[in-house]
């Protein structure tokens, strides 16, 4: 497996954890704002989204944060629909992975641009990666709250570990991820 | 963080911060583990995947946790750094996951939960700064 594959396969999780946890709440439940006017799960998913698609827009020929980027404005509630929103998100995973797909583990040691301080792409792909991983889990998070107990749980269910490793199913990422996308 | 902060629940059967800095300690030493090829059970602490917490709700018993997170990194990292580049597309002792996999895996599963602990941290505060409210009122 490249370096490209093993980071595709984790995205495609992560988008996977985060659309099972979506659609779990109801759409009036996506503007909720946390405690204290924290963030949304709109905002986070406008977030996520705004930050994918500056970031690999162009992704090896100019900088990674936008002039059209308007990253503050993710924070504050936009009042879409879940359709609207949904497609916001689709599009910016669909500009990632058509530059994943055309780089290779060759192209990893060149350097791309983020608020033009240079980073060598497995780098960039790594940060990158990161910052989707951790709002997933805030998305993943609230949404749990919000079903309470209804929760249908994305992955190993509690106290079900010991029965899991004896026929264990969704051991790779992208095996997680198709389980998780055949809900 | 205080073992108070660190023992909050948001409600009732949820994870609280405790929880999520064992959790993360205890998949540290599953993927060391996968990456090493030993034995199952070397694990300090008795259970698996989500073990509650606190047991005693103390600064020495949590810094006690993040002790073992610490150790669970340092020897993942270690286990890590020992791979050889060309080894890391061989086959972990994890069924169908290369090393390469189980460790870009692991480090994304750390930030999933460090984005959870971000999230229960002004929780916590909140409704803290709630409840004195209340009390004042």
């Amino acid at each position: 497996m490249s370096v490209i594959q093993s980071l595709v396969d984790e995205y495609r999780r992560y988008k996977a954890l985060a659309e099972a946890a979506i659609a779990q709440v109801g759409d009036e439940e996506l503007g909720h704002a946390g405690h204290d006017g924290g963030n949304s799960i709109e905002m986070l998913i406008r977030h996520i989204a705004g930050n994918l698609k500056s970031r690999f827009t162009e992704f090896r020929t100019s900088d990674g944060e936008k002039p059209w980027r308007h990253r503050d404005d993710e924070f504050e509630s936009a009042g879409l629909s879940r359709t609207a929103l949904l497609q916001v998100w689709e599009e910016s995973w669909s500009v990632l992975f058509v530059e994943l797909e055309k780089l290779g583990d060759g192209d990893l040691s060149s350097t791309v641009t983020v608020r033009r301080q240079p980073l060598r792409i497995d780098e960039a792909l790594h940060r990158s990666l990161a910052h989707t991983a951790y709002h997933v889990g805030q998305i993943v998070f609230m949404a749990k709250a919000m079903r309470g107990g209804g929760w249908r749980t994305l992955s190993i269910p509690k106290g079900k570990s010991e029965e899991y490793n004896q026929k264990a199913t969704g051991e790779t990422a992208a095996a997680h991820a198709k389980k998780l996308m055949e809900r | 963080m205080t073992p108070a902060l660190a023992a909050w629940r948001p409600g009732v059967e949820r994870h609280n911060i405790w929880e999520l800095i064992v959790h993360a300690a205890y998949w540290k030493y599953v993927a060391w583990r996968r990456l090493t090829g030993a034995k199952r059970g070397s694990f300090p602490l008795a259970g698996s995947n989500f073990l509650a917490r606190p047991v005693e709700n103390t600064k020495a018993a949590l810094q006690a946790d993040l002790d073992l997170l610490d150790e669970m990194h340092r020897v993942l990292r270690e286990a890590a750094a020992a791979v050889p580049a060309g080894a890391l597309d061989l086959g972990s002792a994890q069924r169908g996951v290369t090393k390469r996999a189980l460790l870009t895996g692991v480090a994304a599963h750390d930030l999933y939960h460090a984005g959870q602990i971000q999230l229960l941290k002004r929780l916590e505060r909140t409704c803290r700064a709630e409840a004195r409210q209340r009390e004042g009122g």
